[in-house]
């Protein structure tokens, strides 16, 4: 990359730990994510997938807010890397409100047409 | 008498003011008639017509007698109504302008208008359409009036147009019969093609002067000169132009210029008369300003101004039914006997003359165009002359020899003597309009019979049509006394007067051409009054029983048009024939004779011609249809020369095989090439190509919703790694 991550340090006990790994994590979470909302034919597995990529960014602002709150210039300040922390609270209130309505669509469509499979679901054809 | 007249008129400015209405009456008959004709009687009609152009010709009169007791210079009326084109290159006004040459021609259209109305009214009173007539007439007189009186060569022009229109509307009168409604068709086109030249004339006149006017616009407000004088100051030796000068100041500044002696030689490079303000030894009654030509045409002017000539006869040969444009004129026949007497003889058909006349002094500069005018008018007259020997129509025969008179008349402007080609034209309004009315006579008596080879012996029961006729063809013949004879003849001995001026050889093939049309021309017209009136009766029992003498209003303008013939010449001939006289009385300077005694050997051998071909003529005619009843019978004859002139000489076939037809072929072939195949082409495949495109581009919506999410997803993650390279780039 060209520019350095700083690094780190958790007071937990748990040993050294890169921001990078982190992100890393989360970049595969969400590529999983990605995946399966573009190439599963089930509606509901494109739902789940779609939850993971939630997850996934929810990871990235969790372990930004967690650097913040480590720099050494912050020490003595109990809120720092607040902003990532409830913008992270955010998502998952918005996670949870989009995910009831999907579900609603879901199971009206599948009260209409019987099915859920999305290679069915071809009524904007041309 | 005529200070009896004038005592009785209103003050000149009055006159001069009121000078629209001249046209403003016809125009006025044409509304009334045009609008709610459908509704009057038929005789009321008529006499809105006739009185619309009745009181035309009253106020007519009346500016020519106050003009002809003129004072202190006053040779004309001339007003102004308004501005209609002006820009920098061309001021052109609405303009009325009456001096002694307007005076003939306005006195002409409606004199002889009038007794035409008057005429019509008994001629049309059975047709079911009187009111169009009478309107499509006064319509003509109104365009004519403002072609005769314009002050500038649009308004000509305008004038043109309109009696092109008007002779198209009364040729095809009874349209319902497609040979008329094609004639009438026949004659604007024709026309059109001739209108070409004329605009091509005016353009390269716009171009050359920088106007289009006659003479200066007038003076307003002021007495004394109304058409202020080119003159030349022998102090200064310069010339004294007008304000604004028209046509004739220019040609007028170059005579006075270059003229040497009696000769006029534009030099290679000419230059309008330049003269300062300084110099003007009066500047009261003219206003001199320095002049220069309008542009730097660098070329020579002489060569301009003939061709504008030659551009304008072109337009003349049109209007006036010279080769190679007279064909419409023979089918012209085809519309009411008056229509064919006022337009086709009288009035219409003389507007090229009163074109060329007008325009004298510049035609007096290009002896190339007067010689090509000369020329074709002397082929016209002999062609057409022997055309009209065979024909079987009486109306035929009229207008034959109407084409041929046409080119007598342009054989005097060729030669130089315009004044005698006004007389000509006025002379030959009388007995032409005679004759072809008498013709109409005929025709009505005979229950519309127009073959000559089933009439005969009509002069026990149509007396003064009879006696009319005989005036009308003893002065279309030339016969000593006559009109017809002062006018006719005194071409001819102008031209062999210029012959043997110039020693130029054409003069003579023209003065041969036209005794030899005099020849036919005294042959075909007795041949027309002995078969129409002598002999026995060809037709059936029941067209004789209804032959009848014609009504007062179809005799009396018989019979002042043959008393105008007869006298025509004795009362009016002076003015129009000495040339000094012409210049005072008409305002025409003829071109000059270099020696004064060529006119006079000329007129003594001419007299002797003339009169030898007019004996000659009336003889032959005799002996061969005079005496029992010899009826040409085309069928029975083997003679070549005979056929070709009976079918006049196929020129009709030979313009549809030479013009007519290709034409159509080139129409067809665009029809299809340019319309059909690449318009409709290019239109139709533009739309092909967007329905093509648009097939090959909607089959992204594939409906499948996993891939929309893939769209969105890629195009995302494209729009990410270009701000990340963005980014690093920097």
């Amino acid at each position: 990359m060209g520019f350095e991550l700083p690094s780190i340090l958790i007071a937990d006990g748990g040993g050294l730990m890169n921001l990078k790994a982190c992100l890393i994590v989360a970049v595969i979470i969400f590529s999983i994510g990605a995946w399966g909302v573009v190439a599963r034919r089930n509606v509901l597995t494109v739902l789940i997938s779609l939850e993971l990529m939630l997850n996934a960014v929810n990871l990235v602002f969790a372990s930004f807010a967690r650097m913040h709150a480590n720099m050494p210039h912050e020490a003595g300040n109990a809120t720092a890397g607040e902003n990532g922390q409830i913008f992270a609270l955010f998502i998952i209130a918005v996670a949870a409100a989009e995910a009831a309505v999907g579900l609603a669509i879901l199971i009206t469509y599948f009260r209409n047409n019987e099915t859920v499979d999305t290679r069915d679901m071809t009524e904007l054809k041309q | 008498m005529m200070e009896w007249i004038a005592h009785y008129l209103p003050a000149r400015d009055v006159l001069e003011s009121r000078m629209y209405l001249i046209p403003l009456f016809p125009l006025i008959g044409f509304l009334l008639n045009g609008l709610f004709g459908r509704k009057f009687d038929k005789k009321f009609s008529g006499f809105i017509g006739t009185l619309a152009a009745l009181c035309a010709f009253i106020m007519a009169f009346m500016c020519v007698a106050s003009l002809h007791e003129a004072e202190n210079g006053r040779t004309a009326f001339h007003s102004s109504y308004g501005t209609w084109i002006l820009t920098s290159e061309l001021n052109c006004s609405f303009g009325l302008y009456i001096d002694k040459l307007s005076s003939v021609m306005i006195l002409v259209v409606t004199g002889i208008g009038t007794l035409i109305h008057l005429y019509s009214m008994g001629y049309m009173a059975h047709d079911k359409s009187v009111w169009r007539f009478f309107a499509y007439l006064n319509l003509f007189l109104f365009a004519m009036i403002l072609l005769v009186l314009g002050d500038n060569l649009l308004m000509t022009f305008v004038g043109w147009e309109g009696v092109g229109l008007c002779s198209y509307l009364l040729i095809g009168f009874w349209y319902e019969e497609s040979k008329n409604a094609a004639a009438g068709m026949k004659a604007f086109v024709v026309n059109r093609i001739g209108d070409l030249g004329f605009l091509m004339g005016i353009f390269t006149l716009i171009a050359v002067f920088g106007t289009v006017n006659y003479v200066t616009a007038p003076v307003n407000g002021e007495k004394g000169n109304v058409t202020p004088q080119t003159t030349f100051d022998t102090v200064t030796k310069q010339v004294k132009m007008p304000e604004n000068p028209g046509l004739l100041d220019y040609t007028e500044a170059l005579r006075l210029k270059y003229g040497k002696g009696e000769k006029v030689e534009l030099p290679e490079k000419a230059e309008l008369p330049k003269y300062s303000a300084a110099n003007v030894a009066d500047p009261k009654d003219t206003v001199s300003i320095p002049l220069t030509m309008p542009k730097d045409l660098g070329k020579n002017l002489a060569a301009l101004i003939t061709l504008a000539c030659i551009c304008l006869f072109i337009g003349a040969t049109g209007k006036s039914a010279q080769i190679p444009l007279f064909v419409w004129l023979p089918d012209a026949m085809a519309g009411p006997t008056p229509v064919s007497a006022l337009i086709h003889a009288a009035t219409m058909v003389t507007a090229g003359i009163y074109m060329v006349c007008r325009l004298h002094s510049l035609f007096a500069f290009s002896e190339t165009a007067l010689l090509l005018i000369a020329g074709v008018g002397a082929a016209t007259a002999l062609f057409s002359a022997l055309i009209g020997l065979t024909q079987l129509d009486i109306k035929k025969v009229l207008a034959y020899s109407t084409v041929s008179q046409l080119g007598y008349m342009f054989v005097g402007l060729g030669a130089g003597v315009f004044s005698l080609g006004i007389f000509h034209v006025l002379t030959h309004a009388f007995f032409k309009a005679l004759l072809f009315l008498g013709a109409g006579s005929v025709i009505h008596a005979m229950s519309n019979e127009q073959d000559m080879r089933k009439m005969g012996g009509l002069w026990k029961k149509l007396p003064w049509t009879f006696g009319t006729m005989l005036i009308g063809a003893l002065a279309l013949s030339g016969v000593p006394g006559t009109s017809g004879w002062f006018s006719k003849d005194n071409i001819l001995a102008n031209v062999l007067a210029r012959y043997h001026d110039t020693h130029n050889v054409l003069y003579l093939v023209y003065y041969v051409m036209g005794i030899t049309a005099a020849l036919c021309t005294a042959f075909y017209t007795f041949r027309l009054i002995f078969l129409t009136f002598f002999g026995q009766n060809r037709s059936s029992e029941d067209v004789k029983s209804h032959i009848h003498e014609s009504p007062w209003t179809m005799v009396l303008p018989l019979v002042v048009l043959a008393f105008f013939s007869l006298a025509g010449g004795f009362l009016y001939g002076g003015s129009f024939i000495e040339e000094k006289d012409a210049l005072e009385h008409l305002g025409i300077r003829n071109v000059p004779y270099l020696e004064e005694h060529s006119l006079h050997g000329a007129h003594t051998l001419n007299l002797i011609l003339t009169g030898l071909v007019a004996a000659l003529g009336i003889g032959l005619a005799y002996f061969r249809y005079g005496k029992g009843n010899n009826v040409p019978d085309p069928e029975k004859s083997t003679n070549i020369a005979y056929k070709a002139s009976l079918n006049k000489f196929y020129v009709d076939e030979i313009y549809d095989a030479l013009i007519v037809f290709p034409f159509c072929v080139l129409a067809e072939l665009l029809h299809w090439g340019m319309d059909m195949i690449a318009i409709d082409g290019i239109v139709c495949g533009t739309a092909e190509i967007v329905r093509n495109l648009s097939s090959v581009l909607k089959r992204i919506q594939t409906g499948l919703m996993n891939a929309y999410a893939f769209a969105i997803l890629s195009g995302t993650v494209a729009f990410l790694i270009y701000l990340y390279m963005n980014s690093v780039a920097k």
